[in-house]
């Protein structure tokens, strides 16, 4: 019986990453599952490696984890899904992408890099939850990018996102 | 004034181009929100697209852009005063090196705009899943908005409608439906009534004869018939 429950802890944790279209955190997923933090790792490396032949992966970030498609699967999904996709204005891809490589920003720095008001883009960014306040309460919130960016652009981490020459870090 | 097509569809403003201009002199939208790179960028793409330029057009747009990057500047304090030329140099090599990081910016975000260009969304289908149970609602908290909910239902008026109370002789309806189901051919039109109570009380009868084992139902072609059930 007891070679079972590893097995159980697996499902229970690849389940509820199935079900959900938001992030789940180390804590809900230990939760979820009845383990320890210092379990759940070795799970997720269980995890991983039994979803990447289904065109899976986690992608993962301090904001928690997620299910995406993987580079195998993503054209063919895209013929279908991306017929009903909003795409990214210009600027909200620009906020997006200071964001991601400076994070944590403020709104007052990415304005400074930009030299232009990024509210607009900031606030449609924030409703598609690509990012996040990371001190929400903060009088200047810090603006960090979600696990739902890192699906976006389909990579595992942010270590994942290419370098980038004569990139100085931004004023925080 | 020249009458031009070209608008322009920023975040914050989509229109023509001199509206844009105009409310921005009038100081009602602040010029730091434009992005002149944006506009510039956009309408170079417009004229690369047309057939042949307009070379008036051309100019109306050089007039109104000029215009436009006047304000900005003067916005933004990059208009150096005099005596101020080492800070206005200092400003400068900032600004260049601003400019620089952007347009590196600029480059990564074409890799991000090309890997999100076919934006793949998860579906929301499962977003109850999400909010049960509801962290900061306790059982409690439930009973009571369930119990504040039904207090707002207005109570249904109690019926004033009386009912009475119809005695059937079991054993004379029997005698009746029996001569009738003689004189028909089926069941069905034996207990079949203009009168519900009359109907009623021919299936009871009926199913007291079923009951004592007197009579017997059987299917004929589909339909019901009633026999009495051989000893």
């Amino acid at each position: 019986m007891s070679s079972q429950k590893p097995a159980s802890n697996v499902a229970q944790v690849s389940a509820s990453l199935f079900v959900t279209s938001q992030p789940l955190t180390d804590a809900q997923l230990c939760e979820i599952a009845g383990i320890e933090q210092d379990q759940l790792r070795g799970i997720l490396t269980v995890i991983e490696k039994q979803i990447a032949p289904l065109g899976l992966m986690l992608v993962h970030d301090d904001g928690g984890y997620m299910l995406a498609v993987d580079d195998t699967v993503r054209p063919a999904i895209q013929k279908y899904f991306a017929r009903h996709a909003q795409p990214l204005s210009s600027a909200a891809l620009e906020v997006l992408t200071i964001i991601a490589y400076h994070q944590p920003v403020t709104k007052a720095s990415i304005d400074q890099a930009r030299g232009v008001s990024s509210e607009a883009s900031i606030k449609a960014l924030l409703s598609r939850s690509l990012i996040r306040a990371q001190d929400a309460k903060s009088v200047e919130p810090k603006y960090v990018t979600t696990p739902q960016f890192l699906a976006l652009v389909g990579i595992r981490d942010l270590k994942a996102l290419p370098k980038v020459k004569g990139l100085k870090r931004a004023d925080q | 004034m020249q009458t031009v097509s070209y608008t322009v569809a920023l975040d914050n403003f989509e229109g023509p181009l001199d509206l844009l201009l105009h409310l921005i002199e009038r100081r009602e939208l602040p010029v730091t929100d434009v992005s002149i790179s944006q506009v510039t960028g956009d309408y170079i793409a417009y004229v690369s697209a047309l057939e042949k330029a307009d070379t008036r057009e051309l100019s109306w747009f050089l007039d109104l852009g000029t215009r436009l990057l006047s304000h900005k500047t003067k916005a933004l304090g990059m208009v150096a005063e005099d005596g101020e030329e080492d800070d206005a140099a200092d400003s400068l090599e900032g600004l260049t090196e601003q400019l620089r990081q952007l347009q590196i910016m600029r480059r990564a975000a074409r890799w991000v705009g090309a890997r999100s260009n076919r934006y793949i969304e998860r579906p929301e289908s499962h977003s109850f899943w999400r909010s049960l149970p509801p962290d900061n609602v306790s059982l409690q908290d439930l009973v009571r908005m369930h119990e504040a909910v039904r207090g707002r239902q207005q109570p249904k008026p109690v019926s004033k409608h009386t009912v009475k109370i119809t005695r059937i002789d079991i054993n004379h309806t029997i005698k009746g439906m029996i001569q009738r189901i003689s004189a028909r051919s089926g069941v069905l039109q034996a207990v079949r009534h203009s009168s519900k109570r009359q109907t009623v009380a021919h299936v009871l009868a009926l199913l007291e004869l079923v009951r004592r084992d007197v009579w017997e139902l059987i299917d004929i072609k589909g339909e019901a018939h009633v026999q009495p059930k051989a000893s």
